[in-house]
């Protein structure tokens, strides 16, 4: 009896690569297979636009994560003299701020106080002995 | 998270080129998901081709799949190999692994080899009795005649995609029939359909 063997994946692949880069091919296969190209495309790039902007959410969350941290494990390391000249700048905005100890202060805390811009100034202060 | 020089690669992607990968993205996953046409989707595994080429799409936008851009340029296959791993795994987790497709067709299907390293491999040789074809389709002489019928009087094109499921590339079975690749690919259209007709009435 004629029995035929075929690799589906193989062939798969090589009509994928077949049609590679032959934009009104894959429309003609789309159609066949009940797709309406046009509109599958603007659904596929405001999909991929909603992830781009998701993502790029996620980074810059990170970014201010990380630069609390960082903030903190600098004045931490800091110098008394600039340690307390921190106290001093943080306690202008927050005038009700208890602490006298930056070591006990968090990311949390330190967020409520700076923003992003302020908390860059005055790393850069730090970083040039300005403080 | 991923990397900040992929990610500008991937941003410098414009819309229109977006709009074609995406779309050679979902017909893949089709494709994929369809066998050609030899495999009838159950409930179980019914999930839209789109849902894999987005979820590849938001996984290597996280960095959760990495696109290593200097091994593949092309985003395309990168994403490709990701959707084809996707939907391996969507099989193994919904029990899919031998389907039956109809009476006199055996069909059984395997998770493949992904091209991507970061992707996982497993070894399914001992429940398909070689390593080297992870997908195989038996079609017996029966159902080779239903086919045939299937397509009518078009013999052409039946004679071609029985070429292409042999595994012919489209361009030398163009070259050999001395016709336009795209003749090929209409018959390949074709006898996707008329496969795919001919199961969806033996269900």
């Amino acid at each position: 009896m004629k029995k035929i063997s075929v690799n589906i994946d193989k062939l798969n692949d090589e009509l994928f690569f077949a049609l590679h880069n032959q934009p009104e091919l894959v429309d003609d296969f789309l159609r066949e297979e009940g797709y309406e190209p046009t509109k599958l495309e603007q659904s596929g790039v405001s999909k991929i636009k909603a992830i781009l902007f998701k993502q790029q959410v996620a980074i810059k969350k990170k970014q201010f994560n990380d630069l609390y941290a960082k903030a903190i494990a600098i004045f931490s390391a800091s110098e008394a003299a600039t340690k307390e000249a921190i106290l001093s700048l943080l306690k202008q905005r927050a005038p009700r701020l208890q602490y006298n100890n930056l070591e006990k202060m968090n990311q949390d805390d330190l967020r409520q106080i700076l923003n992003e811009s302020d908390l860059l100034d005055i790393i850069h202060k730090i970083e040039r002995r300005d403080l | 998270m991923i990397d900040s020089q992929a990610l500008d690669k991937l941003k410098s992607i414009d819309d229109r080129s977006w709009a074609n990968i995406y779309k050679e993205l979902v017909l893949y996953s089709s494709f994929k998901l369809k066998k050609a046409g030899f495999v009838i989707r159950s409930e179980k595994d019914s999930v839209d081709p789109e849902h894999f080429v987005t979820v590849a799409i938001e996984k290597t936008f996280e960095g959760v799949r990495k696109w290593d851009f200097i091994r593949f340029p092309d985003i395309t296959i990168h994403l490709k190999g990701v959707v084809k791993s996707l939907i391996s795994s969507h099989f193994k987790s919904s029990n899919r692994s031998i389907v039956n497709s109809g009476q006199e067709t055996n069909v059984t299907e395997f998770a493949p080899a992904y091209e991507d390293e970061a992707a996982p491999i497993e070894n399914q040789a001992d429940e398909i009795g070689t390593d080297e074809n992870p997908e195989l389709v038996l079609i017996n002489n029966e159902t080779l005649e239903e086919i045939e019928k299937a397509f009518g009087d078009d013999n052409d094109s039946y004679i071609i995609f029985c070429e292409w499921l042999e595994g012919s590339p489209p361009r030398d079975i163009a070259e050999a029939f001395e016709i336009p690749v795209t003749e090929i690919y209409n018959a390949i259209k074709k006898g996707k359909r008329t496969t795919q007709k001919l199961f969806n009435k033996r269900s």
